[in-house]
């Protein structure tokens, strides 16, 4: 008879390992059919000037911007998921200039517009990396209201996303670019990152430290490249933390609006 | 993914029930008391996971065995 196990171990030599991309939980997981999770994700921006183009039209116009984001994801397959993502405006203020010399301050307060996405996945699996191409189409839903001025558009949009990302035993890689279709005279927008992560093991537990690197373009010459540190924690297989801040390293506004922040984002996740 | 939730595997040791080796992308699943490991369901946890599992690791007589897992249908 097969002495087989040894002792009541299994041991078995698989291929792969987890990876990452921009959406709930913690752009990881849950990479298993069946899966599902929701994070809460609380955010602060700062942003110093008011830009026209290169320039600070009003130096020292800033805008102050706390939100809460709460997320979910639904896996059917590991090739086809549903991710949700419902912001809300905890407080946001920004100042302008009043016409007179002087600024005034406006006030945005309220859920935000929901952004619903389908991330399709084809997964890779080589010896020692294992990673994914990722075809995302992407559908924002207006629900945010209407006060002295707002963070979010109240319109309807559309976009799609590609993406590809792999990861090794010590190393995270990952890439991606959206496009957005915005209806009415909303300028035509453009997000690109480019990730690289360093995995680790401490405490019982792993997490990885990230350098992120993002960039946004809209059609009327707006263009923002803001990069920063991201640290993933993981407490357990059900509870994730995500600590990450940026800084606007290069800011030009098309259109007289805010630039030159700087973002801190951290949250909390949980998959089953 | 969701290898603790198969019935031969014992969540109260390790990890619920798994211990990874992410550098020698090696798995052990501690077994319940007189059970023995289901290869076709683990290759199928394994693979609704995303990743491959490759062979899997057994004792026999002093000497090391290695076997091929199914691979899983989709």
């Amino acid at each position: 008879m097969n002495r087989a196990i040894l002792q009541g171990l299994c041991v078995l030599q698989l291929l792969g390992s987890p990876l990452a991309a921009d959406e709930p939980i913690m752009n990881m997981m849950p990479r298993w059919a069946g899966g599902w999770g929701y994070q809460f994700v609380e955010e602060y921006r700062r942003e110093s000037d008011l830009l026209l183009g290169d320039r600070k039209a009003y130096p020292g116009f800033t805008e102050d911007v706390h939100l809460m984001h709460l997320q979910g994801v639904y896996t059917w397959d590991r090739s086809i998921r549903l991710t949700a993502k419902l912001p809300y405006v905890l407080d946001a203020r920004r100042e302008m200039p009043d016409g007179l010399g002087g600024k005034k301050t406006e006030y945005d307060n309220g859920i935000g517009d929901l952004t619903l996405a389908l991330p399709l996945k084809k997964y890779f699996n080589l010896d020692g990396r294992s990673g994914s191409w990722t075809f995302k189409p992407l559908l924002r839903v207006p629900l945010s209201g209407d006060d002295e001025y707002e963070i979010y558009d109240k319109e309807w949009g559309e976009g799609l996303e590609l993406g590809y990302e792999f990861e090794t035993a010590n190393w995270a890689f990952g890439v991606s670019t959206s496009g957005w279709l915005n209806h009415s005279n909303k300028p035509f927008e453009s997000f690109s990152s480019l990730d690289i992560g360093y995995n680790f093991q401490a405490l019982g537990s792993n997490g990885t430290i990230f350098w992120e690197t993002d960039f946004h373009y809209e059609d009327d010459g707006s263009e923002t490249l803001s990069a920063g540190p991201a640290f993933y924690w993981n407490f357990n297989d059900t509870t994730h933390l995500r600590i990450e801040w940026k800084h606007d390293f290069h800011d030009r506004q098309g259109i007289l609006d805010h630039g030159n922040g700087d973002t801190f984002k951290i949250g909390i996740g949980f998959v089953f | 993914m969701k290898l603790s939730k198969l019935k031969f595997v014992d969540s109260k040791r390790y990890k619920r029930g798994v211990d990874m080796d992410v550098k020698m992308q090696l798995l052990t699943l501690a077994l319940r008391p007189g059970q023995k490991p289901d290869s076709k369901l683990i290759a199928k946890a394994v693979d609704d996971a995303g990743y491959v599992a490759v062979e899997w690791y057994t004792m026999d007589t002093g000497k090391l065995k290695t076997h091929p897992f199914p691979v899983p249908k989709r």
